[in-house]
């Protein structure tokens, strides 16, 4: 890693009394990045964030962010990332507005400060004009907006982003996508973003860290990953109606062939073989409608790690 | 320590109760029934009863308040139920200041349940924990918080208090009587280290439950103290003047530093990510 390095992780074990939730955990973030954890829930992605900002101690191993201590220098340390927790964490008594005002005086920010950040981050996330309302009224997705423009309104260096579209719906969690790329983009800030969503993680990040159990078992960027675990480029040919299972026995023996439905085959690691396959189905006289390419994407590499397969 | 995050801190607390209906409402209805409605009853009440000749009298002419408050006064208060204005002032001296001390300690363990368990059930104590701010003052902002409010009502109830003293026994008096020395130490030396003790209580007991509910539940165990004191000060054994109430006073901001040392240890970053 050439850039400078903003987490560096190393060997990081943390328990819960018998449970491991990190493993040996080490990588590194670099500044400007776009950094994704994925795993399922509990594969220790929170507990990851936690120890990174201080909240939690690690049992073993070395963690630096921002070339801190988050123990030692946690209050430091804090002053210079936002957070974005799984759940909003609002104060739903009180509006937008003063939800943002509390954490930006917490955040060691002036009276004069404040206003100024609380209406740019507003303008940048827009609550509609309903910045002053309380925030119990507010649907998922504008909750999610408002606890985005607390972690973001004292500008922090690095934003660490809990699972943020969980418990939204698709058009919500949609829209929070296209504000954390945004403010990622535009502002060349440091994120890291721990999720259990492949989309989100293919559509979001640089680079991802696939968290199994406590442990990274693989990191790269999504196109790095595919390449070095998942299957080639996969193929779907239509054939006419009914032809499928006829079809799928024209081709010849070594290639990984899969009906679909009646109509349908998929052929695994065909990239190269494409105007062959279809050769040989024309040949055998079947009708070929449509061949549709799929690269392989982060769901195929995060699918092979996790269960052992390879998608055919 | 930082003071402007602990401000800022506080300011969201006790905004957030004053907004909140359900934790505001019984916070101003029980410091209402103690301290205006009930002693207007057992003053105007009592007087009213006695002279509808409805209340029990026994061979010596004594009614029920005439027996609680002979058993209770005496040498100790300097009160003497058969002169006039003896009955008010028990009533109003003696039988109401353990009750009062309720006012307090209620306020302080209901805001800080909901500042400390409340928080951690509703999963908004994680943001917190993410902030610049360093445990203590973390802790510190959380216990003002709650003492703050505590106090003010505290205070507050005793100034409306002495006024409907005053009010209730003007008939008898017709003079301002009231507040008493006892009082006044009550009001101002006693309130407030009550409330301590109270919410640093309620902050080792928040960290070791899981929900609001159960530290209501097991906060609700701290008026116990002072129901016995009620039942000390009725039964005359124990009964409030000046000293006794400093060395009560000195004695409960004693614990509370003791309760708040001890809470002070519960309340670390590490332990409350644990829980959550």
């Amino acid at each position: 890693m050439t850039s400078t390095v903003v987490a560096d992780v190393a060997h990081v074990t943390r328990r819960f009394g018998t449970f491991t939730a990190l493993d040996d955990v080490t990588l590194q973030v670099a500044e400007g990045e776009v950094f994704g954890l994925l795993g399922h829930n509990g594969a220790g992605k929170t507990t990851l964030l936690r120890v990174l900002n201080g909240l939690l101690v690690s049992h073993g191993g070395s963690v630096s962010l921002l070339g801190m201590d988050p123990i030692r220098d946690g209050k430091a340390l804090r002053r210079r990332t936002g957070v974005l927790t799984e759940y909003p964490a609002l104060a739903e008594l009180l509006s937008a507005r003063e939800n943002l005002a509390i954490y930006a005086s917490i955040h060691g920010m002036a009276p004069t400060e404040i206003e100024v950040a609380i209406s740019e981050t507003l303008n940048v996330l827009g609550l509609g004009g309903r910045e002053d309302e309380p925030v119990r009224g507010f649907s998922a997705g504008l909750k999610q907006r408002v606890a985005l423009a607390r972690a973001l309104v004292h500008k922090p260096d690095v934003l660490m982003l809990d699972e943020p579209t969980t418990n939204m719906d698709p058009v919500a969690a949609k829209d929070v996508r296209t504000l954390i790329h945004r403010i990622a983009r535009a502002e060349g800030r440091t994120v890291i973003l721990s999720t259990h969503n492949l989309a989100e993680a293919s559509e979001l990040c640089d680079r991802v860290a696939i968290v199994r159990h406590g442990r990274i078992i693989a990191v790269g960027s999504p196109a790095e990953l595919a390449a070095r675990f998942a299957a080639g480029v996969t193929v779907s040919i239509e054939v006419g109606p009914g032809e499928a299972d006829r079809a799928a026995t024209a081709l010849p023996s070594p290639m990984a062939v899969e009906v679909i439905n009646g109509r349908t085959l998929r052929v695994a690691d065909a990239d190269q073989d494409v105007p062959a396959i279809v050769r040989k189905l024309v040949e055998a006289g079947h009708d070929v409608h449509a061949v549709t390419p799929h690269q392989p994407t982060l769901e195929d590499v995060y699918l092979h790690l996790h269960d052992g397969e390879r998608l055919s | 320590m930082n003071w402007n995050a602990v401000s800022a801190i506080v300011r969201k607390d006790i905004t957030t109760v004053l907004r909140n209906k359900g934790v505001r409402t019984p916070l101003l209805v029980a410091p209402i029934i103690i301290l205006v409605i009930l002693p207007a009853f057992l003053v105007l009440g009592g007087e009213v009863l006695a002279a509808s000749g409805q209340v029990p009298v026994d061979a010596q002419g004594a009614t029920p308040f005439d027996r609680l408050a002979n058993q209770t006064t005496g040498e100790a208060t300097g009160i003497d139920i058969d002169e006039p204005g003896g009955w008010e002032r028990f009533v109003l001296e003696v039988f109401i200041a353990p009750l009062y001390l309720l006012v307090p300690l209620m306020v302080a363990t209901v805001i800080a349940a909901d500042s400390f368990a409340g928080e951690r059930e509703r999963r908004t104590l994680e943001a917190l924990l993410h902030t610049p701010t360093s445990d203590d003052e973390l802790l510190v902002a959380k216990v003002m918080a709650a003492w703050l409010p505590a106090v003010t009502i505290g205070v507050g109830g005793f100034l409306v208090y002495s006024v409907v003293a005053n009010v209730v026994a003007w008939p008898e008096f017709g003079r301002i009587f009231f507040p008493t020395t006892t009082w006044v130490l009550l009001g101002l030396w006693v309130t407030p280290g009550v409330a301590a003790l109270g919410l640093a209580t309620m902050v080792i007991v928040s960290s070791r439950v899981d929900s609001l509910q159960a530290a209501h539940q097991i906060g609700s165990l701290i008026v116990l103290p002072i129901i016995v004191l009620l039942l000390v000060q009725v039964s005359g054994n124990l009964l409030f003047n000046p000293v006794r109430v400093a060395a009560l006073g000195m004695g409960i901001w004693a614990a509370a530093a003791i309760v708040l040392r001890v809470a002070a240890q519960h309340f670390r970053r590490e332990q409350l990510a644990v829980r959550m």
